[in-house]
């Protein structure tokens, strides 16, 4: 892999969505891809709110450029540009989300955590994806509720990598006034929502066999969650609710 | 009430339009305006623009996928909504002409694709209706049934140019609140007319 340092003609930086050129060791760094100008413009916003440093591509192709893993030995990464995370959509033409996180756990880039995002929740593309050693697992629409806390389980000071993975998918629907709001937030308008007649508990497809899957993945890892200990007692509050 | 979203364009025209329909003709002339008189027209305003979007969701136009994209929408990034519905809106429209063509030569594999990308768009803008008619317009053309894509089609067509419409209402009262929140702040700073002793206010 030529790492020379010496700027290729053939890298254009238009063929990436946001080009960071200088990064602030401190902040994360999260490479998001996805075929959808609609989901990268939500993610990369919903990545920006939660101070992520934030670089979209449309394909895995170009994630593997970006990161350096591509077969044409003319790419080159700018020193500097270090990716703390990937977090990509399973369905794209060319190359699966699936197989992006094969490509990357075969790598030196290994380390790096994959996070993959679906609207369909399909048990066995979700197994399949945590086996390869995906990170993570979000149904669409991603919500910032979400990603802030796959960003604290990920990157608070007192996460333990010791333990298997967890299951952190979103299992309940929560409604917005669940959120500690960042005071920059804009309020929401002030709808009753109440009067709704669609009082389905979530616009998600699904989400009810997605507890069901954490029930049985959450009871076997519950002594190595790292979350803290009022989440999990309303995560567990909020479960026998439903249930 | 506007009701032509065809020949809404972002100038501040409509929204001018709008501030008089509300009361503001001299805000919108520029000259001075009694603040009592502006505050008034703005809750208005507020009260017709929240009952719209609690009209959507009832009608299940739209879910609380849209109210978390309000949420993103702050000073940093004061046209987020819009910006995402914008590229939504150019997206869906590229969907709906390839679908129709893809239709005219029975492509049931392509549709699918198609239709895949339009439920995740429209599930990641909330627009829960047309999300709901591609799931339906998907299983007619898992099973090729050529009259049931035609009429999910159609129906389809038909819940996006009412999504838009309405949309595209709403961004007015956004652009009518704004120009009414600027043209209020411009009275209180330059306000050579105002004979009357002025109790200012600042205006939510």
């Amino acid at each position: 892999m030529a790492r020379n340092g010496v700027f290729s003609r053939r890298w254009r930086a238009e063929e990436f969505d946001y080009l960071c050129p200088s990064l602030d060791s401190d902040e994360v760094h999260v490479l998001a891809v996805d075929d959808s100008l609609v989901d990268r413009k939500v993610i990369e916003r919903l990545l920006k709110i939660t101070s992520c440093k934030v670089t979209t591509v449309d394909s895995g192709r170009r994630a593997l450029q970006f990161l350096g893993l591509d077969e044409q030995e003319s790419f080159v990464r700018f020193d500097g540009l270090k990716v703390d995370m990937v977090i990509t959509d399973y369905c794209m033409p060319g190359m699966t989300g699936y197989e992006l996180l094969k490509k990357i756990k075969g790598s030196s880039f290994r380390e790096i955590p994959v996070v993959i995002m679906s609207s369909e929740n399909v048990l066995a593309r979700i197994d399949s994806c945590l086996e390869e050693g995906a990170e993570n697992f979000l149904l669409k629409p991603v919500k910032l509720s979400d990603v802030k806390r796959l960003k604290d389980y990920m990157f608070s000071e007192d996460r333990s990598r010791t333990e298997s993975k967890v299951m952190n998918k979103r299992k309940l629907p929560e409604t917005s006034s669940d959120d500690p709001s960042k005071p920059t937030l804009s309020p929401s308008p002030s709808i009753d929502m109440s009067s709704t007649p669609s009082s389905e508990p979530s616009s998600s497809p699904g989400t009810f066999s997605s507890l069901l899957y954490t029930d049985s993945s959450s009871n076997s890892n519950v002594s190595s969650m790292p979350s803290s200990p009022d989440s999990l007692t309303r995560r567990l509050k909020m479960r026998s609710q439903d249930l | 009430m506007l009701n032509n979203a065809a020949h809404y364009s972002k100038s501040g025209q409509h929204a001018r339009r709008r501030l008089t329909q509300y009361g503001y003709p001299q805000v919108a002339a520029k000259t001075g305006l009694p603040l009592w008189m502006l505050g008034l027209g703005v809750e208005r305003l507020r009260a017709d623009m929240n009952r719209l979007l609690a009209l959507l969701f009832h009608q299940g136009v739209l879910d609380e996928q849209y109210l978390q994209l309000q949420q993103l929408q702050d000073e940093s990034s004061p046209n987020f909504v819009s910006e995402v519905v914008n590229i939504y809106f150019q997206e869906s429209e590229k969907l709906l002409r390839n679908l129709r063509f893809l239709l005219e030569f029975s492509d049931y594999k392509k549709m699918g694709v198609h239709l895949n990308q339009f439920i995740g768009s429209s599930s990641s803008i909330g627009a829960k209706r047309v999300r709901n008619v591609c799931v339906a317009f998907r299983v007619a053309s898992e099973q090729n049934n050529r009259l049931g894509c035609l009429r999910a089609l159609e129906l389809l067509e038909h819940e996006y140019c009412y999504l838009k419409n309405k949309l595209h209402e709403l961004f007015q009262f956004r652009a009518t609140d704004r120009a009414a929140k600027t043209a209020s702040s411009y009275s209180q700073v330059s306000s050579p007319a105002l004979k009357q002793k002025p109790k200012w206010r600042k205006l939510g």
